[in-house]
């Protein structure tokens, strides 16, 4: 194993450790299930928000914004903006009153608002599905970046990213989780601005340009393994030497391209000299210049994925379990709205930080555009720039354990709120329940992450947005701000929404797609999901109108009103043990 | 309103806590309910044992007291709040002291601290429930014979209750002003109680400025907190009894007031046990701040100022709260002599009440009640405040969706603006890459505010 290898595991395994032990100090401090699921609601607004930062900024979301980024240029800019804009719409609609329901999962605030066991049993199941689907890329994600940075198999990275999670998870429950998701919100933080800065600094010391009408040229001589068919494109003569299959012939030697497409077949090797022009893969800009400028694709699918990713981000977020369940461990409302704020601010500059690195990969890891791992663009562009030096290493060390923070704190994050979920709505039962919970909810996406082929982060993650926005979405909003919601009409907007997405997105993994306007909305079903299923939900409710719960003044008066008036009890207060944990973590 | 609060929790039954103290009033149900609440029931406990204990050692001083501040409280209440409402409240403080004294018997510490209790007791409630109560609170008190103990919990308690002055002096002070007045005769000839009653005040002072912000309770807390600590010390345990007696205290003062109503035999009982109460509060106020101050005063804060619980369960018990009001009164009519009994139970309820005075919910209580109960009134704050929430979230979703939704459309529509420049920067990049979330985080924090005004409007209004 080579020595920046070393170095990246090191880093990896030391962010593993550090986060098991600081788990692990919160099990003295979990004295109650209310600890354990919410952590007795005493977290303060920016230990609260960095937990819901570090664990919102999953490797999916950050290795593969850089990584689209490299490859679509200013157009991927709109992925990190709509899943910031989330945080927009949980403060506008939902962060304050979602708190205030007292309630600690989606399907209890379901039930607390409704009081519809079918509609509670349909949004486990939701929970369930989102959970899970999300949990697929981080999981995987792990494995990428080991293979990597190592070349270490994938399966151990996922094993042991599943392993670490469970146990901390298990270790102390929500609250030692929000120690540990608040330190590695700072890890990764720390992890991209200091790599940032010093690429950032080369590369502008380096008088360099994007704005040229050429493709990327390879910085020195590299060899590049493609692992998955891909189709390149190139504008200009290339050459260079290839073994393996190259536009359906076996090559051993020397192959020269004129422009135009080509496809490489997996398990080819490609050996690129310094300076000559990168293919990139069809349907992304050629040219740096043609990257540089927006709407580089077709005009009319590219706005029609624009607008959807917009709506999948902006009202996914709150959907998503790991971010919902975070809310309610604020003080009040009025901490969840601050807490929200700072998410803000804080996701905002890490998105930054993503975008800066993943704009320069394009000049220092370029190869990825040809063997279409671009979601690693992130974890080589340090040592890529730096070149083989201690340096380099070190810095490339410090993005892996960024990368490890940001796997484990996502998933660790899920794993609580699905356990959270299982535990209260489907095995009812003590503390070894919980436990057995996260186990359940850690173990079935372990599964699948090793059975599935990994698909990028670009695909998968916004899918997973789409099916929170179509579902979850429209049940909160409704719920919150409309008296006239029934049941009835909940269930309908949550299965019409859910089957649509859902369906969508079985479609677009396991099928192809035509490259059209229907492949688009399939790729990025929320702009039509997510009207769908807020229309489902508004007519059910007006046709069942009779059906309103009789409480539903009070239940919307709980919901809004100030803490200070004393009319929003918690609902967690149920599963009290007996213990009063008043402050502790602040 | 540190009583109002105490006897509006009962009533309420919304609150967990607050309702199953009070609903119990019975005896036993007194304790019982300090024990069930999850919340703080350890430091519940631990308060009711001291004003118990304070209330036994003092009792007579604050009978007379307490007879003075019933009528006080009787006249107050109505004009402030409702009249009727404060009576109810009274009933059901009643009934927690009956427990306690029988629990004194039982145990050692739960007798002094029972003492404790009534003395508090009896200076905010008396007004209210008077004459029934009086007849059983002789026997009450007699059990109570803990004076003994009482007589030194009597100093400890100001002492302790200074710590967490807020509630003791709140709940105290309704009572204590009409006693205060009272025992100012008579109470001379208590040393001890004076230096506890310095103490007190000086705490007071403090949990007093609360209470004026919220109801009447403040401006009857200073004088009453006097009256509280001569009270402990005159009337211990035997005197509670004797509340109507409350004369009992002062000795011959309180008798030309109070005396008529109280019996004769309570009188008696009162004399007696004072002189033994006077000896004991030196000795005792050692002993009895030890106790109360280590383990009492910082659960108290706590509580005060953290417990969000508290609050919540006013609310939900407007009447109750109602009632409470009228007792805070009290100072005002501290001239009738109230029974010693009202005194008693509105003590143990003080303890919750005081809560919810510092977070001032104690006003809101009608308005609150209008909105839980869904009138006209009620109907039309929560709509309007849901409706200006939602006005103002959809104005920025509104203008946050446009601004970022004509983006798309105005690079497709016009690509020069991908060749701009600015900054050294091209200009969408600038815009998606940059400029985008400084604009969402000023929009989440300027609706933050917006809505934290809206809230606030809504809270002051309702509380008005």
């Amino acid at each position: 194993m080579s020595t920046p290898a070393l170095v990246a595991l090191v880093a990896i395994t030391i962010v593993g450790v550090v986060s098991a032990v600081i788990g692990s100090f919160g099990v003295r401090v979990a004295r109650s299930t209310s600890d354990f699921l919410v952590a007795s609601r005493t977290v303060s607004p920016m230990a609260n928000a960095s937990a819901i930062s570090g664990e919102y900024l999953s490797a999916a979301s950050f290795l593969g914004i850089a990584g689209l980024i490299l490859r679509e240029g200013v157009d991927a800019l709109w992925y990190p903006v709509a899943f910031v804009a989330g945080y927009l719409a949980l403060v506008l609609f939902v962060a304050a009153p979602l708190r205030r329901s007292g309630a600690y999962t989606v399907p209890d605030f379901a039930e607390a608002r409704l009081y519809s066991p079918a509609l509670r049993r349909i949004c486990t199941v939701c929970v369930l599905i989102i959970g899970w689907l999300y949990l697929l890329p981080q999981l995987q994600g792990a494995g990428l970046a080991l293979t990597t940075l190592t070349a270490l198999p994938a399966w151990i990275g996922i094993a042991a990213a599943g392993v670490i999670v469970l146990l901390t998870v298990i270790g102390g429950g929500m609250r030692s989780i929000t120690f540990v998701q608040a330190f590695q919100f700072w890890l990764k933080l720390t992890a991209l601005l200091i790599p940032a800065l010093v690429v950032a600094g080369l590369f502008l010391s380096s008088a360099r340009t994007f704005d040229r009408p050429a493709p990327p040229q390879f910085p020195a001589r590299t060899t590049v393994s493609v692992r998955t068919d891909v189709v390149l494109e190139v504008v200009g003569p290339v050459g260079f030497d290839a073994h393996g299959t190259v536009d359906g012939r076996p090559v051993q030697g020397a192959v020269q391209w004129a422009p135009g497409r080509h496809e490489v077949s997996a398990s080819t090797t490609l050996v690129f000299a310094a300076g000559t022009p990168v293919p990139t893969p069809v349907g992304t800009p050629t040219t740096d210049r043609d990257w540089l400028r927006p709407m580089s694709g077709d005009k009319g699918d590219q706005l029609l994925e624009i607008y959807s990713i917009l709506v999948a981000g902006f009202l996914g977020t709150m959907g998503l379990p790991h971010v919902l369940v975070r809310f309610y461990t604020n003080a009040d409302g009025r901490a969840a709205r601050r807490t929200t704020v700072v998410v803000l601010a804080m996701i905002g500059g890490v998105y930054c930080l993503v975008t800066l690195l993943g704009a320069l990969s394009r000049f220092y890891s370029p190869q990825l555009l040809v063997s279409g791992q671009t979601d690693a663009a992130v974890l080589l562009v340090p040592t890529a720039a730096l070149g083989p030096g201690w340096l380099g290493w070190l810095l490339g060390g410090l993005v892996a354990a960024g990368a490890a923070a940001a796997f484990l704190s996502t998933s660790s994050g899920l794993v609580v709120s699905l356990a959270g979920v299982l535990f209260t709505d489907v095995l009812r039962g003590r503390l070894q329940d919980f436990r057995l919970a996260a186990v359940l909810s850690s173990v079935i996406p372990m599964a699948m992450a090793l059975s599935v082929t990994r698909l990028d982060f670009s695909l998968t993650v916004p899918l997973v947005f789409a099916v929170a926005a179509s579902t979850f979405c429209p049940l909160l909003v409704l719920g919150i701000w409309w008296r006239g919601l029934t049941a009835a009409g909940a269930i309908a907007g949550v299965l019409v929404g859910g089957v649509l997405s859902v369906s969508a997105t079985g479609i677009s993994l396991f099928a192809a797609i035509p490259a059209n306007w229907v492949g688009v909305l399939l790729y990025r079903p929320a702009l039509v999901a997510v009207p769908a299923a807020f229309l489902a939900m508004i007519i059910g409710s007006l046709l069942t109108r009779a059906r309103i719960p009789a409480d539903v003044d009070g239940a919307l008066l709980r919901l809004h009103a100030p803490e200070r008036l004393g009319l929003n009890p918690d609902r967690i207060d149920r599963f009290r043990t007996g213990d009063r944990g008043r402050p502790e973590l602040t | 309103m540190s009583t109002f609060i105490d006897g509006a929790p009962p009533s309420v039954a919304p609150d967990p806590d607050d309702s199953r103290p009070e609903p119990d009033q019975g005896e036993q149900t007194g304790h019982a309910g300090e024990d069930r609440p999850d919340e703080g029931s350890a430091w519940l406990r631990e308060e009711l044992a001291r004003r118990v204990a304070t209330a036994n050692s003092s009792s007579g001083g604050r009978h007379a007291r307490r007879d003075n501040a019933a009528p006080a409280l009787s006249a107050g209440g109505p004009a402030r709040h409702s009249a009727s409402p404060a009576r109810p409240v009274g009933g059901p403080a009643l009934p927690v002291r009956p427990p306690r004294r029988d629990r004194v018997p039982g145990d050692p510490q739960g007798a002094a601290h029972p003492a404790r209790d009534d003395q508090r007791l009896d200076p905010g409630g008396p007004g209210l429930r008077p004459d029934p109560w009086t007849g059983p609170r002789p026997a009450r008190r007699s059990p109570g014979a803990v004076p003994g103990g009482p007589s030194l919990p009597t100093p400890a308690d100001p002492l302790a209750r200074t710590p967490p002055p807020t509630r003791p002096a709140q709940p105290g002070v309704p009572l204590r002003p009409a006693t205060a007045a009272r025992s100012g005769a008579g109470l001379p000839s208590r040393p001890a109680p004076p230096s506890g009653a310095a103490a007190a005040r000086l705490l007071s002072p403090p949990a007093e400025p609360p209470q004026a912000a919220v109801s009447v309770p403040v401006a009857p807390a200073p004088l009453a907190q006097p009256p509280v600590a001569g009270a402990p010390v005159s009337s211990p345990p035997a005197r509670p009894p004797t509340p109507p007696n409350g004369l009992s205290p002062s000795g011959a003062e309180p008798a030309g007031g109070a005396p008529s109503r109280g019996a004769p035999s309570r009188d008696a009982l009162t004399h007696h046990t004072l002189p033994p109460m006077v000896r004991r509060p030196d000795p005792g106020p050692p002993t009895g701040p030890v106790r109360d101050e280590p383990g009492e005063p910082e659960p108290e804060d706590e509580i005060l100022w953290s417990a969000d619980d508290l609050p919540p369960a006013r609310p939900i018990a407007p009447p109750e709260q109602r009632a409470a009001e009228p007792e805070a009164e009290p100072p005002h009519g501290a001239c009738s002599p109230g029974s010693d009994d009202t005194d008693a139970e509105l003590t143990v309820k003080r303890v919750r009440v005081v809560l919810a005075e510092r977070k001032g919910v104690a006003r809101p209580v009608r308005t609150v009640v209008d909105i839980q109960e869904g009138t006209a009134v009620g109907e039309l704050l929560r709509t309007n405040l849901i409706g200006s929430q939602l006005w103002v979230a959809v104005r920025f979703a509104a203008f946050a969706a446009v601004t970022l939704g004509s983006l798309p459309l105005l690079f497709a529509w016009f690509p020069a603006i991908g060749e701009v420049d600015v900054l050294g920067l091209r200009l969408p990049w600038l815009l998606l890459g940059v400029l985008v979330y400084p604009f969402l985080l000023g929009l989440g924090w300027w609706h933050t505010r917006m809505a934290e005004r809206v809230e606030q409007n809504f809270a002051d209004h309702v509380q008005e």
